[in-house]
C-alpha cells in the first residue's frame, strides 16, 4: 500500500484545529456526498478516514497499465488467496490496491458466510463500485407497510424525489428514460448504445413478454463531459480508478468539490474509535481516533456529526460508544442496533449460445450491461404466491473471446490458434439482483474477546438467506432462461451459485430509519432517535432492500440529511 | 438428472475416491512440490507453448515470452495438487519423447513435436466440462490442461498477442454497439 503519511491536512489553515461545525466520519459514496454539502453550506468540515489518502489521478497507479504489465496478467496468486481468502474473490491484480487485508482487518463470520468487501482508503468504495444507479419509488417505500415486514420507512417518494434530481444532476449518470412507474426516470445523461444482439434479445423479449423492459444500465459513467470531468473512454477499467475521470466517486468527484471551498480538513489514518456523548446536553460532542499510524488517541469536537464509515461498519462504532446512559452503544436503547442486516442476493440466472449475427460486432468496451427492471409483484396481475417483493436483471451480450473459448477449443497449433483469436460465437448471460427481506436474526456485534491491532472489538457477522429468497431464485432462474429460449438462444444452461450474504456488496440496515424510537434507530431526517445531532446516511440506515443498487439512495439521503441539519443548526435546535 | 443433482452426487463420490486413493497416489498429489525442477524444463515449456501457438502471420507464443510465463503461474498461481501433476506431466513428456524418439522433445521434428502433444492431449483430459471440474477439485488440474491454458493466458495478454495476433485498443474512446466484422477481422483482446 502507499507510503505512510501521517497527520495529512490537506487544508493547511485548519492545521492542529481541533473544533470544527462537522465531522464526516467515512469518505466513501455517502461520507464524500456529506462533506461536499456540508462544506458548501458553509460549516468547517473534518473528514475523518480510517485509511490512507487517496488522490485523484495521482493515486491511481495500474489505471495505464496494459495486461502484460502485470506479473500474473491480472490473475490472483495463491498467496493472495491463503492471506485475503475474502477480499481475493472480488480482486484482481488491478484494483487489489483498492481492497482492504483479511489478516489487517479480521471478522468473524458466525452463523451463515457473509463476505465483507471493505476498501479502507479515501473514497472508500466508491472507487471500486459497480457504478449502476437506480431510483427507488412507493412500490419499495410502502412494501413493508403493506406487508407487514419490519417497520415502515418514514419516507415516500415525494420526500426523496428532489434530492434524486439533486444528486443526479451532479453524478452524471447515463441511461435511458423508459416511463416505468416503479423505476422513475432521472436526470439522465445520453444511454450507451446496445449491441446487435442485445437489440434482438430487447425485440424478442418485448414480443413474447410484454411488461418486461429491456433497458441500458444506467451508470454513473459519463456519457458525455460533465461538470469539467469525463467523458468516459470506455476502456472498461473503472476499478483501478479513472484518470479521465470518467465514473463518479468521492475522489473524482465529491472531495473535489468540498475541498474547493477552503471548508474541508481531511485526515487520513483517522479510526474512529467513538462518539463522544454529553449526557447533559443529550448531544454527541465529537469522537475519539486513534491514528492508524502511530496508535495515538486523539479528540475533535464539533456541532453535528454524520456517520458514514458503511453499513457494517457504522453501527459497530456506535456499539463501540458506550456510556453510562448508553450501555449497550450510543442510541441503542430499543438492543435493535445491528439487527436487520441486509445484502441483495445474485449469481442466479441463466445463459445461452446464440448461433447466427457473425457478421456483427462492436467496438469499445462498455462499462455497463443491459438491465431488466423488476417485473414481478408490481400489481394483482404479476403477483407471485410463492414470495414476496422482486428482481432486476443485469447481463450482457458479447461474442466470446479467447479467454472464453481457450477451455472449449480442442487441438493446439496454426488452425487453433487461428480459432483462438478470431470472434467466438455469441453468448448472452443474465443474473438478478433480488430483494433480501429484513431478518432480526441477520445481525452484526462485537466481539467480546477478540481484538484488532488497534484494540477495538472485532465484528461479528450472523447471516443467512431465507425461504423467500429461495423461492425468489428459483422463479429469476426460470424467467431468465425462458427469455433467452425465447429469443433463439441455443444450449441454454441456468445457474445458481448459492453466492453467500455480502457478495452483491449491498450491505443495508443494521440501524433503520423508522416513526418509532421504539422499533427504529433512526428518524425520517437520519438523526439518530436519540442524539439528535447524529445523523447516519450510508446504507445502515435501510428498513428493506429494494431490489435497486442502492448507492444512488444513499447519496439522496445525505444530501437530503444534510439540508436538514444545516437548517436546524441554524435554528439552533441541534 | 438435474445437473446440480449430478455434480452433488459426483462430489459425495469424489470423496469416496480421495479417501480410497492409495497412498502413493496421495503423497504424489499433496508432496510438496519441487518447483526448482520447472527451471530445468524451461527451454522444454518454450518449445512446447510455441507447438500450442506457433508463429504465423504473427508472432509466436516463444517469441512472447510464453515458457517463462508458464514457469511463473504455475509456481504462483496454481494450487499444490497441480502443481505436482504439471512437474510429473513435463517429466513423462521428456521421457516420452526420448523412448518415442530417441531424442529431447527440443530436437525433435514440428511433426514429431505434434505427435508427442497430441498424445498427451489425448491422455490429458483437456476438457474442463462438469465431469472434469469435479474431478480437478479432488485431484488437481491434469498437467495438459493447466499447460495449454497458461500458454493461451500468457500469448493472448503478451504485447505481440494481444496487438498482433488479436487487436488491442488501448483507449477506444466510445463504444459502438454495431459494427460489421471485416473479413479475417481478429478478436478484441481485452473485454
Amino acid at each position: 500500500m502507499g507510503a505512510p503519511q501521517q497527520d495529512i491536512h490537506l487544508n493547511t489553515k485548519a492545521k492542529d484545529q481541533q473544533t470544527y461545525d462537522a465531522i464526516v466520519i467515512g469518505s466513501g459514496i455517502s461520507g464524500g456526498w456529506a462533506a461536499k454539502e456540508l462544506c458548501e453550506k458553509g460549516l468547517s468540515t473534518l473528514l475523518l478516514e480510517r485509511g490512507r489518502n487517496v488522490e485523484h489521478v495521482k493515486d491511481y497507479p495500474t489505471a495505464f497499465l496494459n495486461p502484460w504489465d502485470f506479473e500474473h496478467r491480472l490473475r490472483i496468486t495463491e498467496k493472495d488467496k491463503a492471506e485475503n481468502p475474502i477480499q481475493s474473490l472480488a480482486y484482481d491484480e488491478g484494483n487489489k490496491l483498492f481492497y482492504v487485508n483479511d489478516r489487517e482487518h479480521p471478522y468473524v463470520q458466525r452463523h451463515g458466510a457473509f463476505n465483507w468487501f471493505r476498501g479502507y482508503q479515501v473514497g472508500g468504495r466508491s472507487l471500486t463500485w459497480g457504478r449502476m444507479c437506480y431510483r427507488w419509488s412507493d412500490l419499495d417505500f410502502e412494501a413493508n407497510a403493506k406487508e407487514g415486514i419490519g417497520v415502515d420507512w418514514p419516507i415516500r417518494y415525494k420526500d426523496i424525489e428532489p434530492w434524486y434530481d439533486y444528486v443526479e444532476d451532479f453524478v452524471g449518470i447515463s441511461g435511458q428514460p423508459e416511463g416505468l412507474p416503479h423505476l422513475p426516470d432521472g436526470q439522465l445523461l445520453p444511454p450507451m448504445e446496445m449491441n446487435f444482439l442485445e437489440k434482438h434479445f430487447k425485440e424478442q423479449v418485448q414480443k413474447h413478454f410484454p411488461g418486461r423492459c429491456v433497458t441500458i444500465g444506467r451508470v454513473a459513467n459519463l456519457s458525455r463531459g460533465w461538470k469539467g470531468r469525463g467523458p468516459c473512454q470506455y476502456r472498461n477499467l473503472c476499478s483501478r480508478g479513472c484518470p479521465f475521470g470518467g465514473y463518479f466517486s468521492s475522489n473524482s468527484a465529491t472531495l473535489p468539490a468540498a475541498l474547493a471551498t477552503g471548508n474541508l480538513t481531511l485526515r487520513p489514518f483517522s479510526i474512529v474509535a467513538e462518539i463522544l456523548y454529553d449526557k447533559d446536553k443529550k448531544r454527541a460532542t465529537g469522537v475519539r481516533i486513534i491514528d492508524a499510524m502511530t496508535h495515538e488517541s486523539r479528540e475533535f469536537y464539533a456541532k453535528v456529526i454524520f456517520l458514514n464509515a458503511s453499513t457494517i461498519a457504522s453501527t459497530a462504532i456506535l456499539l463501540q460508544s458506550k456510556s453510562p446512559e448508553f450501555p449497550d452503544g450510543l442510541g441503542n436503547t430499543n438492543g435493535l442496533m445491528g439487527h436487520f442486516l441486509m445484502d441483495h442476493h445474485l449469481r442466479v440466472g441463466a445463459q445461452g449460445l446464440y448461433k447466427g449475427f457473425m457478421d456483427e460486432y462492436y467496438s469499445g468496451r462498455r462499462p455497463n450491461s443491459l438491465y431488466i427492471p423488476r417485473f414481478r409483484n408490481l400489481n394483482a396481475a404479476t403477483a407471485r404466491t410463492d414470495y414476496l417483493r422482486g428482481f432486476a436483471y443485469q447481463g450482457s451480450a458479447t461474442r466470446e473471446g479467447w479467454n472464453e473459448q481457450s477451455g472449449m477449443l480442442p487441438g493446439f497449433g496454426p488452425d487453433f490458434k487461428n480459432q483462438l483469436t478470431a470472434p467466438g460465437p455469441w453468448r448472452m448471460w443474465m443474473g438478478s439482483w433480488g430483494e433480501t427481506l429484513p431478518y432480526a436474526e441477520n445481525k452484526i456485534a462485537l466481539s467480546a474477546d477478540k481484538k484488532d491491532r488497534w484494540g477495538l472489538p472485532v465484528v461479528e457477522i450472523d447471516f443467512s438467506f431465507q425461504s423467500n429468497e429461495q423461492h425468489m431464485r428459483k422463479d429469476s432462474q426460470q424467467c431468465a432462461a425462458e427469455m433467452l429460449e425465447s429469443s433463439g438462444f441455443t444450449d441454454v444452461s441456468e445457474f445458481d451459485y448459492h453466492a453467500p450474504g455480502g457478495t452483491a456488496v449491498h450491505e443495508m440496515g443494521t440501524m433503520r430509519m423508522g416513526h418509532d424510537p421504539r422499533t427504529s434507530l433512526l428518524n425520517s431526517q437520519n438523526q439518530l432517535h436519540d442524539v439528535r445531532n447524529l445523523f447516519v446516511t450510508d446504507g445502515s440506515c435501510m428498513t428493506s432492500s429494494a431490489c435497486q443498487n442502492p448507492s444512488l439512495t444513499y447519496m439522496a439521503l445525505t444530501a437530503r440529511a444534510c439540508d436538514f441539519a444545516v437548517g436546524e443548526l441554524k435554528k439552533g435546535n441541534i | 438428472m438435474h445437473r446440480r443433482t449430478a455434480v452433488k452426487r459426483l462430489s459425495l463420490l469424489a470423496g469416496g475416491v480421495l479417501l480410497s486413493l492409495g497412498g502413493t497416489k496421495y503423497y504424489q498429489l499433496y508432496k510438496v512440490p519441487d518447483l526448482s525442477l520447472l527451471d530445468k524444463y524451461r527451454a522444454l515449456l518454450g518449445g512446447l507453448s510455441d507447438t500450442i501457438i506457433p508463429a504465423t502471420d504473427s508472432p509466436g507464443a516463444k517469441e512472447a515470452g510464453v515458457g517463462d510465463f508458464v514457469i511463473k503461474m504455475v509456481r504462483e498461481c496454481t494450487d499444490r495438487k497441480s502443481q505436482n501433476n504439471f512437474i510429473a506431466g513435463l517429466k513423462d513428456l521428456a521421457g516420452y519423447a526420448e523412448s518415442k524418439y530417441g531424442k529431447p522433445y527440443g530436437q525433435c521434428t514440428p511433426e514429431q513435436r505434434t505427435m508427442i502433444l497430441a498424445h498427451f492431449e489425448k491422455t490429458g483430459k483437456p476438457f474442463s466440462g462438469w465431469m472434469g471440474k469435479a474431478d480437478s477439485k479432488v485431484e488437481g488440474d491434469p498437467f495438459y490442461v493447466t499447460l495449454k491454458n497458461y500458454v493461451v493466458l500468457g500469448y493472448c495478454t503478451s504485447k505481440p498477442g494481444a496487438t498482433q495476433a488479436l487487436r488491442y485498443d488501448f483507449i477506444p474512446g466510445k463504444y459502438t454497439g454495431v459494427v460489421t466484422l471485416a473479413p479475417g477481422q481478429r478478436a478484441w483482446a481485452t473485454e
